[in-house]
């Protein structure tokens, strides 16, 4: 498990988390790394020790370990050119020609004043609840600002497309999600911000310093308001509170010492009053400047890695991952083979068989017998058919068990005579049927006229109900049987009673 | 140890339903045409990869009377197994013996048998020549009833004669079985062997479990939803020519689009939570309760009423007023509690429209640089949070009862009765989606209220589920 979590942990943990929740090609990939987890079911435990091993597992190129080199080069960056802008400012503020001295109200306020109050803003807003919010526009600034780095830097050649595409990925997801980092991505940007600022006084610190060692630097005031140097003496006195137990600043007459009185001009000044400002200013800025900022830096990284630290994963994402790897995956397998070919239909044929002046034979099936009228027989098919009723058969439509009746049929057959059997359509088709037709077709003499008509459930007739209607479409096409050779057809008893 | 079931039948009678309702799997081929299984298929149901207990889909009986008659020539003492290999030597090569083949091997296989048939079926020669068939096989079987309570006109007469044959006989219809249904369909089964006790235990406690993980996902996806609905916001530059009132009404073309999306999203992750891939439910149809998200009459017939959005929004007015209140160390006298009670309570009022209040910004630099944008959004009218929630539930209801062998697209007039929408939740459980939602809407974290509202949505489908009142 991370250690010590980073900012880009936690873009490969939330990059991660989005495919294991999206992923329909590995269902159950988290649950089989859970079965194999030893350690505490604490869930940021679980999470943890699950990222280390995915970072590891994956194939997929992760934005972490860029984006973490990406900070710290960034830090360093930012540090040089805050170390730069500072000992510029105060190289630059300390320019002494030798003939007049530095203006020293003036430094005060360039070197010490702005950048204290700068500083007291900082700290201000650090105790702010939020500066970035869930629709915060600075986190969406922030983030645009960090790919706009990024494709900067992808266009430089200093990162590789992939791991810029990576990252980029990675930060818009951090983006969709800042609601949840909003506070890392806070404290991550202001350590940057504090290192900055810390290296920009550190920077002054240091040019004052060296302006002081090298050079003989000597300060002066002058003022047309109404400042006595009483005053200056006692805000001094006021600045200096903090050191003043151990060095000591200006004494009044080295205050009054320094104080430029236009007319007199400077040749009365008294050069050890003049350079005794160069070790209160030191500290003016060693105290009000770069300890602040120090303070501040140590603050920020402090915040950020306590929210590192104490990232609590109760988003709805997390628990759902978390879900997934301790409830126990229940999965079906198994899968339809592909389609045997389907049975052509016997009945597709548009030559019907003749019926007229036929004497026929019905076989029902035995149990049917609201079907075994004979009387309703002899008038259907009488008015409907121009045929007449032989006999009605009560068949099993098992081909074995009814082979004697269909033998001794075979053996009257005149070439007048017609079968027509019944078959329940409202019932599936079955094999068994087609068996029974078979039976029929083999044992009768050829261009005997065979009859099919299919009933509908008992007391309904040949009537089909609307549910049926699939089982009657299915008999009519697998019952087998060549209407073109004459031998075997389904017929539709319509107007039976 | 791996149970494994042979569901047999006759054609049609509804096995591969019955087998695709208990595995949960919505691709198995079911059509109301006779004989379209013609292999036998085993499914299995694994926990965490291991195999418990397998369905065995097989093709429907085709020569049942002249299997019995064979089966009758054999020894007493044959068990299946050598039942299986003896028939399918007797009849290897011929097609309609094809599909009793392949049954006799499924059944050889397996533990036991779930005969399915058809109550609203009269029985025939062939179903008791089936029967007879599968109790000269010797396995431990139950028989399923799998019509419609309204649609078995036969069944006592089926069950006179299933008794005789079977070790249990149970009603279940696989086209509207939901998961008790399946639960208890699967206690039976333990019943009728000792020895699937322990098996049986396991899987159902494994699909409780599997069960109860799918309703807190779905309660975190429509969390999800909620969140990313209530704090959308959408951009769009504004030049110098631009009327921002004109822009920002071509803007609310895509806002409310996007919305919709992520409704559609979430839909699709309770789907698939649900295991349904093939599912169907039209919630932009002309249905009362199923129109539109932005359709006048679902944000009049969802979310809360007048009134209680009214209450709702006074009530965190109040709340926020009485912050005010309190950081001014109370000398305000309440007053700002009071204004924030009335405004919201108005608010409240103006919020059964849809849509009616969302949060507009025009920002950035000077409009003549063509820097400054109009920023759409958040929503700021909680009735938003309500209707989607309602949605979501509604097509949660009916995707997680709907049973696997149901292919027709569902109804939700069917299902709405039984629903607790956002209206008939108690006060408290109101107030606890309007805290996230508002919280949502300013911008805030909102852990602790996401907690909340994710227990209420637990416990609110788990009501559901378990018919009880919340």
């Amino acid at each position: 498990m991370p250690e010590r979590w980073t900012p880009g942990d936690v873009l490969d943990y939330e990059v991660l988390l989005e495919g294991e929740l999206s992923s329909s090609s590995h269902p159950g990939n988290s649950r089989d790394w859970f079965q194999g987890y030893k350690g505490r079911l604490i869930p940021k435990r679980i999470i943890c020790s699950w990222l280390e091993s995915r970072v590891k597992s994956t194939h997929t190129v992760l934005p972490g370990s860029t984006v973490n080199r990406l900070i710290r080069i960034s830090s360093i960056v930012t540090a040089f050119f805050g170390l730069l802008a500072g000992v510029g400012l105060g190289w630059g503020g300390l320019a002494y020609s030798g003939s007049h001295p530095v203006n020293l109200f003036l430094i005060l306020v360039l070197l010490s004043g702005i950048p204290f109050l700068l500083t007291s803003i900082a700290i201000i807003l650090s105790f702010f609840p939020t500066g970035i919010g869930r629709s915060g526009r600075l986190t969406h600034r922030l983030i645009k600002i960090l790919r706009g780095m990024v494709s900067f830097l992808k266009r430089l050649g200093l990162i590789d497309r992939v791991h810029a595409d990576a990252v980029i990925s990675g930060i818009t997801r951090f983006r969709n999600r800042s609601a949840i980092y909003h506070s890392l991505l806070r404290w991550s940007v202001s350590s940057v911000i504090q290192l900055r600022a810390f290296c920009f006084h550190l920077g002054i610190l240091v040019a004052v310093l060296w302006r002081g060692i090298v050079q003989d630097v000597a300060f002066a005031w002058q003022t047309t308001l109404n400042i006595n140097p009483e005053n200056l003496y006692r805000f001094t006195l006021f600045l200096s509170r903090p050191w003043r137990f151990f060095i000591s600043p200006p004494a009044l007459e080295q205050v009054e010492g320094s104080r430029i009185i236009l007319k007199e001009g400077i040749i009365g000044l008294n050069n050890s009053d003049l350079v005794v400002w160069w070790p209160f200013l030191c500290l003016l800025i060693l105290t009000y400047g770069v300890l602040p900022r120090l303070l501040l830096l140590g603050y920020s990284l402090i915040r950020k890695r306590i929210v590192l630290a104490t990232l609590p994963f109760s988003d709805t994402m997390s628990k759902r991952l978390l879900m997934l790897m301790m409830a126990p995956r229940v999965e079906v397998t198994g899968d339809e083979p592909p389609r045997e070919f389907e049975t052509e239909s016997s009945s597709s044929s548009t030559k019907s068989l003749k019926h007229e002046s036929m004497d026929f034979q019905v076989l029902i099936p035995s149990y049917r017998e609201d079907l075994m009228m004979e009387d309703s027989w002899m008038k259907y098919l009488s008015v409907y058919w121009g045929a007449s009723l032989e006999q009605i058969n009560a068949v099993s439509l098992d081909d074995e068990e009814d082979a004697h009746l269909l033998a001794s049929f075979s053996r009257q057959n005149s070439g007048r005579n017609g079968l027509l059997v019944v078959f329940e359509g409202w019932r599936p088709y079955t094999a068994a049927a087609g068996l029974y037709v078979d039976s029929i077709l083999t044992q009768l003499p050829s261009g005997t006229a065979v009859f099919a008509a299919l009933a509908g459930r008992p007391g309904m007739g040949f009537k089909m109900e609307d549910r049926d209607k699939e089982d009657f479409r299915q008999w009519k096409r697998l019952l087998p049987g060549d209407v073109g050779s004459g031998i075997c057809e389904i017929v539709e008893l319509k107007g039976w009673q | 140890m791996t149970l494994s079931f042979a569901v047999i039948g006759h054609p049609n009678e509804g096995k591969s339903s019955v087998v695709s309702t208990l595995t949960e799997r919505d691709d198995i081929r079911i059509s109301p045409t006779p004989g379209e299984t013609e292999h036998s298929v085993e499914y299995t149901v694994e926990l965490d990869n291991k195999p418990l207990i397998s369905f065995i889909d097989t093709p429907g009986f085709q020569v049942p009377k002249k299997t019995l008659k064979w089966l009758s020539r054999r020894p007493l003492d044959d068990d299946a197994q050598t039942l299986s290999d003896a028939f399918e030597q007797a009849y290897s090569g011929r097609s309609a013996y094809v599909h009793d083949i392949r049954i006799l091997r499924a059944v050889a296989g397996a533990h036991g048998l779930l005969y399915v048939i058809d109550s609203s079926k009269p029985i025939g020669p062939d179903d008791l020549a089936e029967m007879e068939i599968l109790r000269r096989l010797g396995k431990t079987r139950m028989a399923v009833l799998n019509s419609k309570e309204d649609d078995s006109e036969y069944e006592e007469q089926w069950r006179a004669v299933l008794n005789r044959h079977f070790n249990a006989v149970r009603r279940f219809n696989a086209r509207e079985a939901a998961f008790d249904e399946r639960i208890r369909l699967l206690s039976a089964l333990q019943l009728t062997d000792q020895h699937w006790e322990s098996t049986l235990d396991k899987v159902i406690n494994a699909l409780s479990i599997d069960r109860s993980r799918r309703f807190g996902s779905a309660a975190d996806i429509i969390c999800s939803l909620i969140e990313d609905c209530m704090s959308k916001t959408i951009k769009a530059s504004l030049k110098t020519a631009d009327k921002p009132e004109d822009v920002q009404k071509s803007m609310m073309p895509s806002y409310t689009g996007w919305l919709r999306e992520r409704e559609e999203k979430a839909f699709k992750e309770l789907r698939s939570e649900f295991r349904h891939r093939h599912f169907e439910m039209d919630l932009n149809s002309e249905d009362l309760m199923v129109h539109d998200l932005f359709a006048k009459e679902t944000w009049r017939v969802l979310g809360l009423t007048r009134r209680q959005l009214a209450i709702v929004s006074a009530l965190a007015g109040a709340a926020a007023g009485a912050a005010v209140d309190l950081a001014l160390g109370e000398i305000t006298f309440g007053v700002f509690m009071a204004g924030g009670a009335v405004l919201g309570g108005f608010s409240g009022l103006a919020g059964s429209r849809p849509l009616s209040r969302v949060k507009v910004r025009i920002a950035g630099m000077r409009q003549q640089l063509g820097q400054q944008y109009i920023e759409l959004g958040p929503p700021k009218d909680i009735q938003l949070a309500y209707i989607l929630v309602d949605r979501a539930l509604l097509y949660l209801d009916t995707v997680s009862q709907w049973a696997h062998a149901r292919r027709e697209s569902a109804d939700p007039k069917n299902v709405i009765s039984s629903l607790p929408l956002t209206r008939q939740w108690s006060r408290k459980k109101q107030a606890v989606l309007s805290r996230f939602a508002l919280k949502i809407i300013k911008g805030k974290a909102a852990e602790q209220e996401l907690d909340n509202l994710r227990i209420v949505l637990i416990d609110v489908i788990k009501a559901v589920e378990e018919g009880r009142e919340l």
